[in-house]
């Protein structure tokens, strides 16, 4: 039987994010949305969720995410074109408190749920 | 231009037209707070639109003393009964006073000097009955999108809300901006490292200065407070930071120009988009970030909006007391799940189905059926949640520097 597309939609033209549109599993994926300077095929290096944001190019630590053609934070390691990108790669240049999140569980380090 | 009746309003004797007739139940403080809902639930349980909110402390805030003389004299409330503990700070009395002044029905008591909690929800009753049977003479006059306020809000957003939620609403806001109506949004807080794009849309330059001094508070504020308005619910829905949620969530706004910066119960002066700011001049309250979507509903509401959209991408339950709530989503999963709460199911703008056009063409249609008396899911469920908040604010003079 063959796969359906895996979609992955582009805001604005700069983007250099995209979102997945469904649980993405690692291999090929479509871009669709604003993908005018790309081909329309790419491949995940790695399971992207629904909602979440997949690199369309290799990023160096520092470098500007952009989606909807404005910055929404900064690589905080080096990101290669597919990968996955979240609280575990990149960071707000606004809100502190949310880098320091745990990446995987996205809970807060600095509040104790501890009895006294 | 477009002269379509929008519906038949219930007309206020100070000139506003609204599209709910609701009795108010106003407690002064906690306190008193049992009573007023008791009375409300008699009604609620008969299916008469009665509803209370109040203040819960026995302090006075300026603020909440001006929001709930907004909501006495709201266009969608026809009459007031304000009850009081006895001790308090804040007064019955002038409460409703002021929605006597602008032609409401209108009743105060202690129910203290009433003698208890039995013979207060016995006297309470007997009030909003008479005002009930009174209401029924309001008369019916024609409404047009000019003499509406709508408000937006988003609310458990991911990654849908930017893509189609929100950019329905801001469709909706186009066009209510567009045939001579009023639009009021806010969440500054969600608009964080947007200063150029929300500055350049100011009317004038003096608006253009005053949202820039709305931005730069809500960025001190937030930092000093060490809390952006972005939490785990977002982020497992596949929004990384603030900036990029906040994008999504500014696009709710629509694209016409912003007429003006409002602070807390402050009126638009003029039709067109405005913009509410709801941080605090004063003083560190956590105000801004407790039960934070429907108190900031309840703040539309006291700018004068008949009505709020809750664009939400992980789901949303919840109401206000006085203006029906419209919930929509771009999740086609959070729609099949919560179809009982979310009125409105935006996601074929993100499959390709609908286009943005003959979408927002439905959802004015819904906006009208709801104008028209039609329920909210919201309302049907009997949600009507909301606290009000202590805040500081100075309508008159922005300060321009924080010492948070």
């Amino acid at each position: 039987m063959k796969k359906m597309d895996q979609i992955c939609y582009i805001v604005h033209k700069t983007d250099n994010v995209a979102t997945a549109m469904e649980d993405v599993t690692a291999g090929d994926i479509k871009l669709t949305g604003e993908n005018k300077n790309r081909k329309g095929e790419m491949i995940a290096l790695q399971q992207i969720p629904f909602g979440h944001k997949v690199a369309l190019c290799d990023m160096e630590e520092g470098d500007q995410i952009l989606k909807y053609g404005v910055c929404i934070g900064i690589a905080t390691k080096k990101i290669r074109k597919g990968m996955h990108v979240h609280l575990h790669n990149m960071k707000s240049a606004y809100d502190f408190r949310s880098a320091q999140l745990d990446p995987v569980t996205v809970h807060a380090k600095d509040i104790e749920y501890k009895m006294y | 231009m477009n002269e379509k009746i929008l519906c038949q309003g219930y007309q206020r004797r100070d000139g506003t037209k609204g599209i709910r007739n609701k009795v108010l139940i106003v407690f002064t403080v906690e306190c008193s707070k049992y009573v007023c809902r008791k009375i409300a639930e008699y009604f609620q349980n008969i299916g008469e639109d009665v509803e209370t909110i109040g203040s819960h402390s026995c302090l006075h805030n300026q603020v909440n003393i001006r929001r709930m003389l907004k909501y006495c004299t709201h266009p969608n409330v026809g009459g007031v009964l304000v009850i009081g503990h006895g001790c308090e700070y804040t007064y019955p009395s002038m409460l409703a006073k002021e929605a006597e002044r602008s032609g409401r029905e209108a009743a105060w008591f202690y129910q203290q000097e009433a003698g208890g909690t039995k013979k207060s929800i016995i006297r309470g009753i007997t009030i909003v009955q008479d005002m009930l049977d009174k209401l029924k003479n309001v008369p019916r006059i024609p409404m047009y999108i000019q003499d509406l306020v709508i408000g937006g809000e988003c609310g458990g957003s991911d990654f849908t809300s930017g893509l189609a939620g929100n950019a329905l609403i801001g469709s909706v806001f186009d066009y209510v901006a567009d045939h001579g109506g009023t639009a009021v949004f806010e969440e500054l807080s969600e608009g964080i490292g947007l200063k150029d794009y929300l500055v350049s849309r100011g009317i004038d330059d003096k608006v253009k200065q005053d949202i820039a001094n709305a931005y730069d508070k809500t960025v001190d504020f937030c930092s000093a407070y060490g809390q952006f308005s972005i939490a785990p619910g977002n982020m497992d829905g596949g929004l990384t930071t603030i900036e990029e949620k906040s994008m999504g969530a500014m696009v709710k706004s629509g694209r016409r120009p912003i007429q003006s910066v409002l602070k807390i119960a402050q009126s638009p002066t003029r039709k067109g988009v405005h913009l509410l700011d709801v941080i605090p001049d004063e003083k560190l309250e956590p105000a801004h970030f407790i039960a934070a979507d429907p108190s900031d509903m309840l703040d539309l509401i006291a700018a004068g909006c008949h009505i709020v959209f809750l664009v939400t991408g992980r789901g949303h339950v919840v109401g206000t007391p006085i203006s029906p709530v419209v919930k929509v989503t771009g999740n086609p999963r959070t729609y099949n799940r919560m179809q009982d709460d979310i009125d409105f199911c935006a996601a074929g703008l993100l499959d390709g189905t609908e286009s943005m056009s003959d979408m927002t063409e439905r959802m004015l249609k819904k906006l009208r059926s709801i104008c028209c008396g039609r329920l909210t899911n919201a309302e049907k469920m009997g949600h009507r949640e909301g606290i009000l908040y202590f805040n500081y604010q100075d309508p008159v003079n922005v300060p321009k520097c924080w010492q948070f």
